[in-house]
């Protein structure tokens, strides 16, 4: 599903350069769960941010579904991040002026999705994410694992190919960061590809796949077998 | 913290350009206020004007001969001037000397009653006798070395008079509407112009000087029957403080010019509202920004009412910085202003007065300004702050909202208002005023032309380009006198209407370019027959079904009604026309001819008129009028409040479009994550500028829905004025809203635009 080799990016100001991706190279197979693990600064979110599309390489290059989009424009990148990826994020990133329904919603009204094709889908995944009896409330009225679960369900909404999360329990307790850990590997036990940028160790054994990056390149990579 | 910087920005300039045009408004309204006012006798000095029994005013022209009588027989009245009612431009020389000076004729107590600075002569004497003149100083330096040497000196007036120099002065202050090089006896009117002996000619201006302490209400009490002995018994006498005939000229409204001060007074105050309100909507917006510095200084133990102290000072600093600016830019802008206005405002020599004003005026803007965000700010709980619960606070929101929606209610009113404004200037100036005022000259006749007028005449229409010429009383556009002094054939007993005349000659309609109702153009020029052209008005009033050969006597003078002419406008627009009566032999001298030229080589034609005119008229100047450009100055102040409503209606605009801008830049930088996590899911930049446009525009709507009936209700008042008058044009309305979407938009949509072009990355970083 994704191959990436030799991928570059630099960050530069007025007076230095930095290397954050220094031409790495792997690959995520369709159905995959992969963590993403490294310290502070050793280029594992911006990794992510190219992966979901949010941000371009500066060398190297990134075949997605295929496709090599290293070269893509923006509106190109858009077109494609809307209908293939899904995000979590750690701080939700849920907008407080719309209710859970809508927060969902939103996802799908930017793919041109119909009202009534709408609703049902929000439904389905609300139902799914246990999180149905919330539809009316505002992101600040729900506990932070139930939030996680509208983020969650707003990243599923448009059944994407592909689901990035950036550490999705880091702002959660250890119960519920466990919970939102457990609905993960449930996507991906339904097929759902999962990309998973990590601090925790603890998180990252739900993947079947550990990059350990290091000063933006790829130092180990670990298979798991607990699944 | 860029827009917090940016904040700062806005802030310092939409109070400096508030400041700027309040105080411009400011330093305009308190120099109208004072016109006029510097008269040392400022207080017993009166304007006389007439009103009939029943209060309906006949304006400021009174009898020539009332000063004379009043000041024998009125004890209260210590002193009376007669003055010639406009002024007019004279011809003078001192051997090769020639000049056109422009002045009065006033009686002797002038001096005595009216300020100015003496520099040679006596005042209390001055014109008591007929060929005395008395000079300002500039025309002592034309016609002489200075002062000093033109006293006793002797001026050719006319060509055919000479006057002894005996006074020579200089105007008290430049604020003043004197505007004379010089002042003649009236006296000497008398033996030139035997009609103005006549009391029911009201064409004289009379200022009355009260005793210290005498009740002007009493003493028009007791001059109510005083005509009567002079057969005006249906007139009196009413006296105006002589400081108001500047700003309430209109008597029959009781307004004038005070209704352009009362204007830009709401216009400045608006203004500064507008300033203030930007202020207070930046500061308020910019405050969650500094909530953080608030939550510190109140654990470290700062009281609410030193934040205040803190906030309010900071506003005021703010204010008293932009008063700095706007002060650097009044003094840029005062030449210009002061040529649009033709006002002689400098910052120099303001009065201590004025400046302590200015200081409590910046002084309270900051304070008003201040007030609302300081008392926001320092009511911020310290736990809410370190729980950023503070900026979901509906209640600021809202006021914000309402800011905004007022300051684009009031740009509305002053652009549809200017827009009306110039219709109406544009329905004035450009409609059929009923002659044709283009291609027209009005040259004066000076004395000796008035005896060669017939060669004159027959050597203008030899030259290329004069279609016509004729000769009249006067210029008659916006200078007229009225008199009751007509007899018609079934004039009932009490009718005491008024009526304007003046007198023309042989090929008059031709040459003004007025239209026949009926009857034929003035042909003949002889005393024993007279001939008379009315208007349509003069006929309605004096309900003449077939007027063409009726009788008709006007000033004692018995001839027959040749011909009506289409009423055509010689006032302005904002009264009704007259009644106008014009005849064919003269009471008084032909000042005024009329050339109608065409255009096909206007310069050639007009230097010949000119050089014929000096060929005849060697001894005076060649003096000319258009009388288009005549027309265009009966509109005058129109056209000044025009030019700086447009002015001031830009610059409201233009600072609501800062606060704007101000806060779409903070609502942006406010909603950096929500924008970011729609950019991920997909949202386009167009999709984003116009969720962050939407809101701003909603309030724009409302501004525009609540303006637009303030608008018409102003303007509907404003265009009663007149009485001739475009309809309310709707439109207006759909253009202003059209412009005022535009200029918001545009300004939204700059903030909004690189809000939605941003990174969504970065604002999605954990914090």
């Amino acid at each position: 599903m994704i191959k990436i080799s030799n991928l570059e990016k630099y960050f530069t100001t007025e007076e230095y350069k930095t290397i954050a991706l220094n031409k790495i190279s792997f690959e995520v197979q369709k159905g995959e769960f992969v963590s993403i693990m490294g310290p502070s600064g050793s280029g594992k979110s911006t990794l992510l941010n190219i992966l979901g599309l949010l941000d371009d390489a500066d060398g190297g290059s990134f075949v997605f579904n295929d496709e090599e989009v290293v070269n893509y424009s923006e509106r190109k990148r858009a077109q494609l991040r809307k209908h293939n990826i899904g995000f979590v994020f750690q701080s939700f990133n849920l907008i407080d002026e719309l209710t859970v329904f809508e927060n969902v919603e939103l996802a799908l009204i930017y793919t041109g999705t119909k009202k009534s094709e709408r609703k049902q889908k929000v439904e389905e995944v609300l139902e799914r994410m246990q999180i149905m009896h919330r539809r009316s409330h505002f992101p600040t009225q729900l506990s932070g694992g139930q939030q996680q679960r509208v983020a969650v369900s707003r990243a599923l909404v448009n059944d994407p190919k592909l689901i990035l999360a950036d550490e999705p329990t880091g702002n959660l307790d250890s119960k519920t960061g466990n919970e939102v850990m457990e609905l993960l590997t449930e996507l991906n036990n339904q097929g759902s590809t999962i990309v998973m940028v990590t601090h925790s160790e603890h998180d990252a054994k739900y993947g079947n796949r550990i990059i350990r990056m290091l000063d933006g390149e790829k130092v180990t990579e670990n298979i798991l077998s607990n699944n | 913290m860029k827009a917090n910087k940016v904040l700062s920005f806005l802030n310092i300039l939409g109070l400096t350009s508030g400041l700027f045009c309040f105080l411009l408004i400011y330093l305009w309204i308190s120099n109208e206020n004072s016109v006029n006012k510097y008269h040392a006798n400022n207080e017993d000095l009166y304007s006389v004007y007439l009103t009939s029994s029943e209060g309906v005013d006949f304006g400021y022209g009174s009898p020539s001969l009332l000063y004379k009588e009043l000041k024998e027989k009125v004890p209260e009245i210590q002193g009376v001037t007669a003055m010639s009612n406009n002024t007019r431009n004279h011809t003078f020389s001192n051997g090769q000397k020639v000049l056109k000076q422009k002045g009065k004729f006033v009686s002797e107590d002038y001096f005595n009653m009216f300020s100015f600075t003496i520099l040679e002569g006596n005042a209390s004497n001055a014109l008591s006798t007929p060929n005395a003149i008395a000079i300002s100083k500039n025309m002592a330096e034309l016609f002489f070395e200075d002062a000093k040497s033109a006293i006793g000196q002797t001026l050719n007036y006319e060509n055919s008079k000479v006057l002894k120099v005996a006074l020579v002065f200089e105007v008290a202050s430049k604020n003043t509407t004197e505007n004379s090089d010089f002042y003649l006896s009236f006296d000497s009117l008398f033996a030139d112009n035997p009609w103005m002996s006549d009391w029911k000619n009201l064409g004289t201006n009379t200022f009355v000087q009260l005793t210290k302490g005498a009740d002007a209400s009493q003493v028009v009490q007791k001059l109510k029957p005083f005509l009567k002995e002079y057969q005006l018994g249906g007139l009196a006498i009413q006296l105006q403080p002589y400081e108001d005939s500047y700003l309430y000229a209109d008597l029959k409204n009781g307004g004038g010019k005070i209704e352009y001060v009362r204007l830009f007074g709401i216009i400045a105050f608006l203004i500064m509202l507008i300033a203030s309100i930007n202020f207070m909507n930046l500061a308020s917006a910019g405050s969650i920004k500094r909530a953080k510095e608030i939550g510190v200084r109140k654990v470290l133990g700062a009281g609410k009412g030193s934040l205040i102290g803190q906030f309010l000072g900071e506003a005021i600093l703010l204010s008293f910085s932009s008063l700095l600016f706007a002060l650097i830019f009044i003094a840029l802008v005062l030449p210009v202003f002061n040529q649009i206005t033709d006002k002689n405002i400098s910052l120099e020599n303001l009065p201590a007065s004025t400046w302590v004003m200015v200081i409590l005026i910046t002084l309270f803007t900051g304070l008003l300004s201040g007030s609302y965000p300081a008392f926001l700010l320092s009511s911020f709980k310290v736990t809410d702050i370190f729980k950023k619960k503070i900026e979901t606070s509906s209640r600021t929101k809202w006021i914000r909202k309402a800011l905004v929606v007022f300051q684009f209610t009031i740009s509305v009113v002053f652009i549809s208002c200017m827009l009306i404004i110039s219709k109406q200037l544009d329905y004035v100036q450009n409609k059929d005023i009923g002659f044709e005022r283009e291609n027209l000259l009005a040259v004066t006749l000076s004395e000796d032309l008035q005896k060669n007028f017939d060669a004159f005449k027959s050597e203008a229409l030899q030259i290329s380009g004069v279609n016509s010429v004729t000769k009249t009383s006067q210029i008659l556009l916006g200078e007229y006198g009225t008199s009751p002094e007509v007899i018609w054939n079934g004039k009932p007993d009490d009718d005491g209407s008024l009526f304007t005349g003046m007198v023309g000659s042989l090929d008059f309609i031709k040459t003004y370019g007025a239209k026949l109702l009926m009857g034929r153009d003035l042909i003949h020029n002889n005393p024993d027959n007279i001939e008379y052209l009315i208007n349509e008005s003069a006929m309605k009033q004096m309900k003449m079904e077939n007027p063409l050969g009726q009788p008709l006597s006007f000033w004692g003078n018995s001839g027959t009604i040749v011909g009506v002419v289409k009423d055509f406008h010689f006032s302005s627009m904002k009264e009704s026309i007259f009644p106008l009566i014009i005849r064919s032999e003269g009471y008084s001298e032909f000042n005024i001819a009329f050339i109608r030229y065409n255009t096909d080589n206007v310069e050639q034609t007009l230097a010949s008129i000119e050089a014929l005119h000096s060929r005849l008229n060697p001894a005076f100047p060649f003096e000319y009028k258009f009388m288009d450009s005549e027309y265009n100055k009966l509109y005058k102040s129109e056209s000044i409040f025009y030019k700086l409503s447009t002015f001031f209606s830009i610059l409201a605009i233009l600072i609501s479009c800062l606060g704007l801008f101000g806060l779409v830049l903070f609502t942006a930088e406010q909603r950096t994550k929500e924008i970011g996590m729609r950019k991920v899911l997909g949202a386009s930049v167009f999709a984003i500028t116009s969720l962050i446009a939407k809101d701003f525009m909603k309030l724009i709507l409302l501004g525009i829905a609540a303006g637009i009936p303030i608008a018409w209700y102003f303007m509907n008042e404003w265009l009663t004025n007149y009485e001739y008058r475009i309809d309310m044009p709707w439109w207006v309305y759909i253009a202003t809203g059209v412009i005022i979407i535009s200029i918001a938009l545009l300004t939204i949509s700059f903030e909004s635009i690189k809000a939605a072009l941003a990174n969504p990355i970065k604002s999605l970083r954990n914090e």
